[in-house]
C-alpha cells in the first residue's frame, strides 16, 4: 500500500473530499495532540478497506473513534511500508593493504579490556609490531574508549589506518577533542613511595627466586591490597619467562583468608598476561582482502 | 493479584519489592516459585510461593520474615516478579523442596480423606498446574537440552481448571476494558497533557495490566511512555502506539472470536505464557540453523538476548529469547556465524517466530569457520516480507531480515540503499560498527525491522578466501560488557 496514495469516493461512507492515507493520518494525528474535547474530529472517511472498517467499528464517543481510525491506519502504514528512493552511495573507505588482526587476538582484547585493561598498551604494541591493522568493530570499540587518550589515541588511530579518517568524517563524535596539556609522569617520585620489598624484588634476576620472594612478601603482609597500583605495573613489566613461575606461587600461596583475595588476583594478572604474549606471538595474520587491496 | 494483599499498605511494599535487585536468587518450576529476598535481618528471607495446589485453594505462601501480615510484601513481591517474566526456572532448593513437600503430604492425607475422586481430581490439577499462567519465563528456551519432556494431553474438561480459566480471562478482559478507557481519555485529553509526560501515569497503568495478568501488555505500556516527547514527531510515534495497544485490548476481550493461531498471538502479546512444555509437544522443525543476528534489550532490570536462526533448508526464521539478571550470564552459544543442527518447536500463533531448541548439535569449530550463507534479499523484497507479516499480526515490534545493501547518508539521516532503494536506519550504538565494517560498500546484513527504522545486528563481510565473516554489532543492553564474536 502506498501511503500517498490518493483515496477514491467510496460507496460505503460518503467523505467531504479525497483524501491520500497521509493526509488522513496528519489529520487524525493533529486531533489526537490536541485532543479531542478541543478538536473535533474532522468527517474524512475513507473509502476501500479501511472506511468499510471504520464504518462497521464506528464509535459514539469521538476519542473512541478516533482510537479505531489510528489502529486500522497505523496497521496500514506499517504493513505497507516500501523503501524510499534510490540514493547515492558513500565513498568506500580507501583500501587498507595490512592483513587484519586475527580473530583469537581480538578475542582476546575483549577479555583484556574487561579483566586487565592496565595490558592495553602490550596489546596495542604487539598488534603494531606484527603489522596487523585493527577489525572494524574493535576500531571503533577502541576509537570510542580512549577517544580523550593523548597517548593511546594516536597508536589506535595509526592500527585503524584509513578506516580511521573515514569514520571521523561521517561520525563527528569519532574526533579527538582538543588536547589537554599534561604533565610528565612523576616517576621518580612514585618510585621513592614503592615499598621496599617491591625494589628488592625488581633486582631479582631469577625467575623462580622472584616468584617465591614475591609471593612470601604477599603472604606476610608486606606488600598488600594497599600496593596493588605498583603491584600491577610491576607485573605489566616482568620479562616473559617471569610470568608463570609468578603466577603458580602465588596460588599457592592463596591460603591466608587476609591476602587470599590479591594473591589470587596476581597470579591471574600473571597467567593473563602470559598468555597474552603467546597469543601475540603465535598468531597466524589472514590473508588480505582482496576487496580492500584491489577495490 | 495485589487482591491477596492484606491491605492498601501491603500492596504497596509489594510492589517496591518486586524488582529484581532485590532477590539474589530466585525460580521457579511449574509448579511453585521461590527466591532469597535481602531484608533488614542479617540472613536474606526464604520465601516460597505454591502457585496451585491440589486443593485448588489459591497460591500459598511461605516466608522466613517476621511479619504477621499474610501473605507478607516478600510473597506478594516475589508473586509480582514472576508473573512480570522475571523468575527463571531453576531447580528447587532446600527450603523450598522440603515446604512443598510438607505441603504436598498434608493436602493428600486431607483429600484422601474426603474421597478416591477428590484425590484423582487433585492429581489431575497438580500435573497441569499453572494452566495457561506459564512460570516457565522466556529465557528457558536457551536452555535446549534440559528441558522437562512434554506433558501429557490435557483432559478435556476439567471443572476446576476451566473454573480457573474463565476467572483469569474474566481478570484480563476487566484489566484490558480498563486500559482501553484510559486510552480513550488520552485522546479526548490530548497527548500534550502534562500527566502523559510523567513515568508514573503509564506506571500505573501497567501495574493494573500486570494486575490484570497480561505482563506483556504492561511492558508495552512501559515502552510507550519512553517515547513521550522523544524528539520531532514523537506525537505520531505514541499515537501508533496507542492504536496498536487500543487494538490488541479490543482483541483479547474477543479472542473466542478469533482465529486460534491469531487468538495465540494475541495471547502472547499480552502475556499468557505458554507452558514449554506444551511448546516441545508441538512438531519440532529439523534444519541446519544458522546464527544470523543477536540484539539485548534492558527490560525493567533484565537483560532480554534475542538471537535470530535462519532454516538453511526451510528457509524459515526463528528467534531464541534468553535472559539474565544482574550477575547473571547470557547464553553465548547462539552468536552470529554459529551453525547448529537440530530440533526447534515453534510457539503457537500466526507468524510466531519465536522457539524452544531441543536437541541441537553445535558444529564444532563453528565459530572459527566462514558459514554457510542464508539467501540475500534486496530491500524491496524485505518490505514485501515485513508487510506480509505485519498483514497478519499487526502489533509484531519487530521483525528479522537479511538483506544485501550499503550504508549512508541522506540529509543526516541514515539509510541502507541498494538498486531497489532506501530504508531507514535507526540510530543506535550498532551504527558506527556496522558502518566501519562495511567500509561504505555494500554487505549482506542482518537487521531487525522495527517501527523506528532498521536496527543492524550483524554484518557479513568477505574475507581473503572469498568467504563472509560476520561481524556481531548487534546492541547490548544494560550492564553487559560488550562482546564481538569472531
Amino acid at each position: 500500500m502506498n501511503i500517498d496514495e490518493p483515496i477514491s469516493d467510496g460507496a460505503v461512507v460518503a467523505a467531504e473530499r479525497t483524501v491520500t492515507l497521509a493526509e488522513h493520518w496528519d489529520e487524525l494525528a493533529s486531533t489526537a495532540l490536541l485532543g479531542t474535547n478541543r478538536r473535533p474530529v474532522a468527517p474524512l472517511a475513507p473509502s476501500g478497506p479501511l472506511g468499510a472498517l471504520q464504518h462497521d467499528a464506528a464509535q459514539p464517543d469521538p476519542a473512541s473513534d478516533v482510537l479505531v481510525q489510528v489502529a486500522a491506519l497505523n496497521a496500514a502504514r506499517r504493513a505497507g511500508v516500501r523503501p524510499g528512493p534510490s540514493v547515492a552511495r558513500l565513498v568506500p573507505c580507501p583500501p587498507d593493504p595490512r592483513p587484519e588482526c586475527p580473530a583469537h587476538v581480538i578475542d582476546g582484547l575483549h577479555q583484556l579490556l574487561q579483566q586487565w585493561p592496565e595490558l592495553i598498551d602490550e596489546w596495542l604494541s604487539g598488534v603494531a609490531q606484527r603489522n596487523w591493522r585493527l577489525r572494524a568493530d574493535s576500531a571503533v570499540l577502541l576509537l570510542q574508549r580512549f577517544r580523550t587518550d593523548p597517548i593511546r589515541r594516536p597508536v589506535i588511530v595509526a592500527l585503524t589506518g584509513s578506516l580511521a579518517d573515514w569514520l571521523a568524517e561521517l561520525f563527528p563524535n569519532l574526533h579527538a577533542p582538543a588536547p589537554r596539556r599534561t604533565s610528565p609522569p612523576a616517576t621518580a617520585a612514585l618510585d621513592a613511595m614503592l615499598p621496599l620489598e617491591l625494589v628488592e624484588l625488581r633486582a631479582i634476576d631469577d625467575p623462580l627466586h622472584h616468584a617465591v620472594a614475591f609471593a612470601q612478601s604477599i603472604s606476610k603482609g608486606a606488600l598488600a591490597a594497599r600496593h596493588r597500583g605498583a603491584l600491577i605495573a610491576h607485573i605489566s613489566q616482568l620479562r616473559p619467562a617471569f610470568l608463570m613461575p609468578l603466577a603458580e606461587a602465588l596460588s599457592r600461596a592463596a591460603t591466608n583468608p587476609n591476602t587470599m583475595g590479591l594473591a589470587l588476583a596476581l597470579a591471574d594478572l600473571a597467567a593473563f598476561r602470559h598468555g597474552l604474549i603467546t597469543q601475540l606471538s603465535t598468531a597466524q595474520p589472514p590473508s588480505t582482502n582482496p576487496q580492500e587491496t584491489n577495490p | 493479584m495485589l487482591a491477596l494483599a492484606a491491605d492498601a499498605s501491603s500492596a504497596a511494599a509489594a510492589r517496591r519489592i518486586a524488582a529484581a535487585s532485590n532477590w539474589p536468587s530466585t525460580g521457579c518450576d511449574d509448579h511453585a516459585v521461590w527466591g532469597l529476598c535481602a531484608g533488614s535481618g542479617r540472613e536474606p528471607y526464604q520465601t516460597v510461593v505454591e502457585l496451585d495446589p491440589p486443593d485448588a485453594s489459591g497460591p500459598a505462601f511461605k516466608c522466613s520474615c517476621p511479619s504477621r501480615k499474610f501473605p507478607c510484601k516478600h510473597a506478594l513481591g516475589l508473586l509480582l516478579l514472576w508473573a512480570n517474566g522475571h523468575v527463571a526456572n531453576s531447580v528447587r532448593p532446600h527450603f523450598a523442596s522440603e515446604w512443598l513437600a510438607m505441603r504436598a503430604a498434608r493436602v493428600a492425607s486431607k483429600l484422601a480423606a474426603a474421597g478416591p475422586s477428590a484425590a484423582a481430581a487433585a492429581r489431575e490439577v497438580d500435573r497441569d498446574a499453572g494452566d495457561g499462567a506459564d512460570p516457565t519465563p522466556p529465557g528457558g528456551t536457551a536452555r535446549a537440552g534440559r528441558e522437562t519432556p512434554p506433558a501429557p494431553p490435557r483432559p478435556t474438561h476439567d471443572p476446576v481448571r476451566d473454573k480457573r480459566q474463565a476467572e483469569r480471562l474474566q481478570r484480563v478482559i476487566s484489566g484490558l476494558n480498563e486500559t482501553n478507557r484510559w486510552l480513550a481519555d488520552c485522546v479526548r485529553g490530548g497527548l500534550t497533557a502534562t500527566s502523559l509526560a510523567s513515568y508514573s501515569t503509564w506506571d500505573e497503568i501497567a501495574a493494573r495490566l500486570v494486575d490484570a495478568q497480561a505482563g506483556s501488555l504492561a511492558n508495552r505500556v512501559k515502552r510507550v511512555a519512553g517515547l513521550v516527547g522523544s524528539g520531532p514527531g514523537w506525537h505520531e510515534t505514541v499515537l501508533g502506539e496507542l492504536g496498536t495497544l487500543h487494538m490488541l485490548c479490543v482483541a483479547g476481550t474477543r479472542l473466542n472470536q478469533l482465529p486460534e493461531p491469531l487468538a495465540d498471538s494475541v495471547r502472547a502479546a499480552l502475556g499468557w505464557q505458554t507452558k514449554q512444555a506444551d511448546v516441545l509437544a508441538r512438531p519440532p522443525e529439523t534444519d541446519t540453523w544458522l546464527a544470523v543476528g543477536r540484539s539485548d534489550t534492558l527490560e525493567d532490570r533484565i537483560v532480554v538476548r534475542r538471537s535470530w536462526l535462519y532454516g538453511l533448508t526451510t528457509h524459515r526464521w526463528a528467534l531464541v529469547l534468553s535472559f539474565a539478571a544482574y550477575g547473571q550470564h547470557l547464553d553465548e552459544r547462539l552468536l552470529p556465524g554459529v551453525r547448529v543442527h537440530g530440533d526447534l518447536h515453534r510457539y503457537p500463533g500466526a507468524c510466531e517466530l519465536r522457539v524452544v531448541p531441543s536437541e541441537l548439535t553445535f558444529e564444532p569449530d563453528a565459530a572459527d569457520r566462514a558459514p554457510a550463507m542464508a539467501p540475500t534479499t534486496s530491500l524491496a523484497g524485505a518490505c514485501d516480507h515485513i508487510g506480509t507479516a505485519l498483514s497478519t499480526v499487526p502489533w509484531l515490534e519487530r521483525w528479522p531480515v537479511f538483506v544485501f545493501a550499503a550504508p549512508t547518508l541522506v540529509a543526516q539521516q541514515w539509510v541502507l540503499t541498494d538498486h531497489t532503494g532506501t530504508l531507514p536506519l535507526a540510530p543506535g550504538q550498532s551504527l558506527v560498527p556496522f558502518v566501519a565494517a562495511s567500509r561504505g560498500e555494500p554487505v549482506a546484513v542482518c537487521a531487525e525491522w522495527t517501527p523506528t527504522g532498521l536496527n543492524v545486528l550483524a554484518a557479513f563481510v568477505p574475507t581473503g578466501g572469498g568467504e563472509l565473516r560476520p561481524i556481531d554489532v548487534g546492541p547490548v543492553g544494560g550492564f553487559h560488557e560488550k562482546r564481538w564474536a569472531s
